[in-house]
């Protein structure tokens, strides 16, 4: 009860005219950040990083914090209406978001599917953090590298739930993704690799243009196909009104338990050191694929949505724990965040929350501030929002390549981003053209980089033994457990079927 | 226009997506095996070669699958109109060389919806209105990315 | 009538622009009249950056030149296509270019690039860091004494630590004690919080980080510090109880972590002597001293042929000592 006594200081802190209007710039600001593409959460803070300095570090931080907060929620937006995902954690987003909204004509529903599943699984993250932060950051530490390569094996045979009707095809590209990503400066040997004597692939090929192109960049090119039909703009006309993107109270129904799974689940990984966001939406949106979704997932069910939304929203919240309760940031944004404590002079460590009691709690509390604010604007802007469905594709076409181009420039600043993003668009539309969905590539190449760094580290550590990596801790032992019947049950399930085929039939 | 750009093309890429993946498979594992090498045995750990050289293994057989499963239908339907984007694209990363990124964004948007599409003014200038809203009020000032100005911009503001 | 009024003014003006130009090459023989891009290669909010801003804003408070510098962000290729676009910058560029240079990025550079320092201009080096060897609240070893034990008896012991740098510590520490890789293992993390990260869960037994990252957990007591990576002592309060190798019967083991600017080769002398008297004035003001405080660097003030005398000499040892 003690940590609610400082949580309730915490609100009195935050209730300032200064620092609501701060919690308020930072939950508009992040929407907007976050639903242009190229733009992260990582650049959104560290551009406006320099504009807090003369602020008091309180009222900074809960700029920055609703900030990045917020931003979580803007990037469903265009992932949700273009298929362009403004952040990598909104790849999964698209996933059943851009089916939702034009496939099955439901775009407003998905939009606030997408922002309430953010904000039950945002608050479900707060709490766990406001009344367990440093006891989860403690937890969290025992994840060492050889927990964590585990984790991201049991993370990655999830892939193979997203391969779809053509699994051959899936995992050809979710190696070609892990190669890919594996181009530039290796961490561990401090030497480049893959580089073929470029000086721009020293820096390895970035994510950010990555995706733009093989996703947003793709779905241009094959909107040229669709320009001219009429019928498929005017069947979502209809339902541009606030009223018609209303939820029933059956879809809250659906929604609610994916988000608070992925609320929980979410929250402890985004504890995990290095794991963020995107892992966190990543298994948040594997888990659901063990439970009933009304519709398949990837063909626009809201379970999907709401699962992954959820969950990436509570990882930024958990991610909280590790930064404020032992100074670790636990993804890029997180470094900023620290980088501008410091600039502040406040000390960000162990001793944090006994130092600096009101900007910490004053902190978690401006968090729940930022929750609210952001889904009351969210839901303010989705009437606007859904205006660019009307827009007719045609004239949609030159918008949306501009917005890639300038959105990709801005990651690199140079055309290198560009190139790639280019490059990345032109293969991945030849991909979806020959049955490669591409989606797993981006998975991979997003997670494989930490599981390869993870499990080197595990390796120097024991000494390159295998059986010390995977049976380290108990933790390890559980996880590898977990890992084999994963990978072991659809293979045994075929042979079953294959041994026993008559029985399956004469059950039937 | 001479031409017909929605004609439909055949093209095998069910076979050529394959062969081109192996032969990525191929170039990674050798320069992982055969220059970055697989275990360093004095320091008893992995190289930077062992996780690329195991994927890429990987890649080349599945690879192969792919393409014996590509073989039953191997075409897939092209047209050019698909192209003009990519295509406008490098147009633009020239132009940009020239007159600066956002004048050549702003004037490809007007070329194609005025020119191309054919559609009307307002349609027109009310799409240079947000293109202009979200480069320049939200990249170029407000997240102050700094856009190239090209070689007539360096000779005026350089 | 117009005509004269038009013909005296423009008369004036050449006479202007004339008794300004003879002006500059009279006194301070460089003015900059035009934008001055200052080059950081890595991205917004990093410590190149944040060094970068803390020297403009110096410079902009004390009125120590009123040019307008613009950052400009050039991190393609892990930084080397900014810092090889900076070494052939062309003569009319050269006078408004600067680049943050420091020892992280000197030895990739000349690691995995053909780009040298000679192909620059180094202008200042303004502050040094340098690293400790932590244990952990966890760790099995509560001193150097006891690690230099278990070495001997054969044990396995990881060091966590930061990337660039840091290996190159590690490095010179093996070779120091003469152990096999093997036995005294690096992992390299992204940024020091990584390998701190590892050491609070027991999952390495000792930690390299400079010291301001880890003066938190010190003072929480959570991490100690056992060995100095320095010529001498450190003689902050908290960490001056780690002895150096050589009260174990070693040489010292020390590598500078310095934070400079450097720039392009065509950069005119006049240009050169005026921007090393900016970063020196610079140095000299209450909001950089305050900037070294805050991030626990040690001064290190060298500008002009000095810096790149240092700098030469910095990278003719990192050549050799990677054998190349």
């Amino acid at each position: 009860m003690e940590n609610f006594a400082l949580l309730f200081h915490g609100f009195q802190v935050v209730f300032t005219f200064q620092n609501i209007g701060a919690c308020l710039l930072g939950a508009f600001l992040g929407l907007i950040v976050g639903a242009m593409p190229g733009i992260g959460s990582l650049a959104g803070v560290a551009l406006l990083l320099p504009l807090t300095y003369k602020f008091n570090p309180t009222t900074a931080i809960v700029l920055l914090g609703a900030l990045y907060y917020s931003n979580m929620y803007g990037g469903a937006f265009s992932a949700i209406l273009l298929n362009i995902p403004g952040d990598s954690p909104a790849v999964m987003t698209a996933l059943d978001g851009y089916p939702m909204a034009t496939v099955r004509k439901r775009p407003g529903q998905a939009l606030f599917t997408a922002n309430l599943a953010s904000c039950i699984g945002g608050t479900i993250g707060m709490i766990i953090l406001a009344f367990l932060g440093p006891a989860l950051a403690d937890a969290g530490l025992h994840f060492g590298p050889a927990e964590m390569t585990i984790l991201l094996l049991v993370a990655m045979t999830s892939i193979g739930w997203l391969v779809g009707s053509n699994p051959t095809n899936g995992v050809v590209l979710t190696l070609l993704g892990i190669l890919v990503a594996s181009i530039g400066m290796d961490l561990q040997s401090g030497s480049p690799r893959f580089n073929f004597h470029n000086v721009y692939l020293l820096g390895g090929v970035k994510f950010i243009p990555f995706v733009i192109g093989t996703v947003g960049f793709a779905q241009v090119m094959k909107l040229m196909d669709e320009k001219d039909e009429k019928a498929k703009e005017s069947g979502i006309t209809e339902r541009l009104t606030i009223r018609g993107s209303l939820l029933s109270l059956h879809d809250v129904k659906r929604i609610i338990f994916p988000a608070m799974r992925s609320g929980f689940l979410g929250t402890f990984v985004g504890v995990l050191p290095g794991a963020g966001a995107t892992t966190g939406a990543f298994l948040g949106y594997a888990v659901q694929r063990a439970f009933k979704s009304e519709e398949p997932l990837g063909t626009g069910a809201m379970e999907g949505i709401a699962a992954c939304e959820a969950a990436n929203n509570a990882a930024a919240a958990g991610a909280f724990a590790p930064l404020l309760a032992l100074g670790i940031p636990g993804s890029g944004t997180g470094a900023v965040l620290l980088g501008g404590l410091m600039m502040w002079g406040l000390n960000p460590g162990p001793l944090l929350f006994q130092n600096e009691p009101d900007f910490a709690w004053g902190l978690i509390a401006s968090l729940f501030l930022a929750n609210i604010f952001a889904l009351m604007i969210a839901l303010g802007v989705i009437p606007m929002l859904l205006k660019i469905l009307a827009v007719p594709v045609k004239v949609l076409i030159p918008i949306i390549t501009v917005v890639c181009i300038v959105g990709s420039y801005s990651d690199t600043y140079s055309f290198y981003g560009v190139i790639i993003m280019l490059v990345a668009g032109v293969c991945g539309y030849l991909f979806e053209k020959s049955g490669y969905s591409t989606a797993p590539m981006l998975l991979s190449f997003v997670l494989a980089p930490l599981l390869e760094d993870n499990m080197r580290k595990a390796f120097v550590i024991s000494g390159g033994s295998t059986s010390k990596v995977f049976f380290n801790s108990a933790i390890s032992t559980v996880l590898t457990i977990v890992f084999c019947v994963l990978i072991l049950t659809p293979l045994v399930r075929a042979l079953l079927k294959k041994l026993g085929i008559l029985k399956n039939k004469e059950n039937k | 226009m001479k031409f017909d750009d929605k004609k439909v093309v055949k093209i095998p890429t069910k076979v050529i997506v394959p062969v081109v993946t192996c032969a990525i498979g191929i170039l990674f594992a050798s320069i992982a095996f055969g220059q970055y090498g697989f275990w360093d045995s004095v320091a008893m750990k992995p190289t930077k070669g062992f996780f690329p050289g195991i994927i890429s293994i990987g890649l080349i057989a599945l690879s192969v699958l792919a393409f014996i499963n590509g073989l039953k239908s191997p075409t897939a339907e092209f047209r050019l109109i698909n192209w003009y984007v990519p295509l406008a694209v490098l147009l633009i990363i020239a132009a940009t060389y020239v007159i600066g990124m956002i004048p050549s964004l702003l004037i490809f948007v007007f070329l194609w919806l005025k020119v191309y599409e054919k559609q009307s003014w307002t349609t027109t200038i009310i799409a240079l209105l947000i293109v202009s809203f979200i480069v320049i009020g939200c990249f170029r000032i407000w997240l102050d990315i700094q856009f190239p100005i090209g070689f007539i911009g360096e000779l005026i503001f350089g | 009538m117009k005509k004269f009024v038009a013909i005296v003014l423009s008369a004036l003006m050449v006479c202007a622009l004339f008794a300004n130009g003879t002006e500059e090459t009279a006194s301070a023989g460089f003015k900059p009249t035009k934008d001055v891009s200052w080059v950081c290669t890595s991205k917004p909010g990093g410590g190149s950056d944040i060094f970068t801003t803390q020297i403009k804003d110096a410079m902009k408070v004390n009125g120590i030149t009123d040019a307008n510098i613009v950052t400009e962000y050039i991190t393609d290729g892990s930084g080397e296509v900014g810092r090889l676009q900076v070494s052939t910058t062309n003569k009319a560029k050269a006078d408004y270019t600067l680049l943050t240079f420091n020892s992280g990025d000197l030895m990739p550079m000349v690691k995995n690039t053909d780009n040298r320092v000679e192909n620059f201009r180094p202008l200042a080096i303004m502050a040094v860091d340098k690293q400790l060897l932590f244990v952990g609240e966890q760790s099995k070893y509560s001193s150097w004494q006891e690690i230099m034990d278990a070495l001997k008896s054969g044990a396995k012991i990881v060091i966590a630590g930061s990337k660039g740098d840091d290996i190159e510590t590690y490095n010179k520490l093996i070779a120091e004690l003469g152990v096999a890789e093997s036995q005294l293992s690096y992992i390299a993390n992204d940024a020091t919080s990584g390998a701190i990260t590892s050491l609070l869960g027991g999952h390495v037994d000792l930690c390299m980080s400079k010291p301001a990252a880890a003066s938190q957990y010190v003072e929480a007591g959570k991490m100690k510090p056992v060995l100095a990576l320095s010529t001498t002592r450190f003689s902050t309060e908290s960490l001056k109880d780690a002895p150096t190798l050589s009260e174990f019967g070693f040489n010292n083991v020390e590598v500078p972590v310095w934070r400079g600017v450097s720039a392009p080769k065509a950069m005119s002398d006049e240009a050169y002597a005026f921007w090393a008297d900016c970063l020196k004035k610079a140095s000299e003001t209450a909001e950089f001293k305050a900037y070294l405080a805050k991030n626990g660097l040690e001064p290190m003030y060298l500008f002009g042929a000095e810096a790149e005398a240092y700098m030469l000499e910095y990278q003719k040892n990192y050549l050799v000592s990677i054998g190349k």
